[in-house]
């Protein structure tokens, strides 16, 4: 089943990329849609961090969520250094703490 | 003699594709060991998650596939999400084809592979504002072939490292993380802003919904508010005509 959905993601990425440059697509893309694609990364990867950081285990859960702490933390720290490995530690650490001290 | 030109051309444009990329390794060095660790803690196999890069070669569509993969969704959605997150690519795609028409099919075909956002954004400056040259599709494989084996490399090297992490440490809260440093920088983007506004309201409004399809309706949405804002953002601006942003 994984192998499965590797070579068929495999497939989709590399038939896209090869879309216009091996002439596949008959005409040029509309500017609609076009225009659209290029929030597909910002949308998609926004309702993943949502669903991952508000929802444990099919709850949304608000408070008592020790993930909303340390996400606006690294969020803030992302902002202000833009440095990914930063970013990551600082979230860890802080869940781990609000895990482990205050909840 | 002519030979000799086109092999030295071939070579200079090959380094300076290569040398145009390094700078962006900063970004993808970290990228790729956090996508092996991932891997390794979301279950998959060494060789798995090896492969997945090879066959993938897309940064944040795999790290999305691992994380949808250990929410036990279906090799369907899995592997449709991927797709959709990679569509952009075919900007790209039709944005340097004109530049590729004249190459043999062996060539478009690897040329293809190699299109990754950071490669297509170096490479797409060199072919639009240097001189023409018949051998400027070796920049594309100089770009390509440094990225990939930077995400190669790495993706090993993180495999190892997720190995010598027990997993008890709970390293899944580092994908929204990771997600999280690629949205951030667009948020001061208006129609950004909105998209990423409306994609994150309605994942969680519709979280309830069976097989993660609250993920694809929320991307949905957040497209279409993004490209909406855009356009009441340009009609606002109009007056003013200036060229604006290129995404």
């Amino acid at each position: 089943m994984i192998w499965f959905a590797i070579i068929i993601s495999g497939l989709f990425t590399f038939l896209t990329r090869f879309s216009f440059i091996g002439g596949l697509a008959g005409r040029p893309l509309p500017p609609t849609v076009r225009a659209m694609l290029g929030y597909v990364t910002t949308a998609v990867l926004t309702a993943i961090i949502a669903s991952e950081v508000l929802v444990i285990n099919d709850h949304f859960i608000i408070a008592d969520n020790p993930q909303i702490p340390a996400f606006v933390l690294a969020a803030v720290i992302a902002l202000i250094f833009r440095n990914i490995v930063l970013t990551i530690a600082t979230g860890l650490l802080t869940l781990w703490v609000c895990q482990h001290m205050i909840y | 003699m002519a030979n000799n030109h086109s092999d030295i051309r071939r070579i200079d444009e090959f380094i300076l594709g290569i040398r145009h990329e390094a700078p962006l390794l900063v970004g993808v060095i970290p990228f790729g060991l956090i996508f092996g660790v991932l891997g390794i803690e979301a279950g998959l196999t060494p060789f798995q998650v090896m492969t997945m890069s090879v066959i993938i070669f897309g940064g944040a569509s795999q790290i999305i596939f691992l994380e949808l993969f250990a929410s036990g969704a279906s090799p369907y959605l899995v592997s449709s999400t991927v797709g959709v997150v990679n569509l952009r690519h075919a900007l790209y795609s039709a944005r340097v084809s004109p530049y590729f028409s004249q190459l043999t099919l062996g060539w478009k075909v690897i040329l293809s592979y190699l299109l990754t956002d950071e490669a297509y954004a170096m490479t797409i400056r060199r072919l639009e504002n240097r001189p023409h040259n018949p051998e400027m599709h070796y920049h594309l494989l100089g770009t390509g072939l440094c990225l990939w084996s930077s995400w190669q490399i790495t993706t090993f090297l993180g495999i190892m490292l997720g190995a010598a992490i027990p997993p008890s440490l709970g390293l899944g809260f580092a994908i929204p993380l990771t997600f999280m440093t690629i949205v951030v920088p667009y948020l001061a983007n208006w129609p950004h802003f909105v998209a990423i506004l409306v994609s994150g309201s309605i994942a969680i409004m519709t979280y309830h919904m069976p097989w993660k399809l609250n993920l694809i309706i929320a991307a949905i949405a957040g497209m279409l508010a993004g490209y909406l804002a855009e356009i009441l953002h340009k009609n606002n601006d109009a007056d003013k005509s200036t060229t604006g942003y290129s995404q």
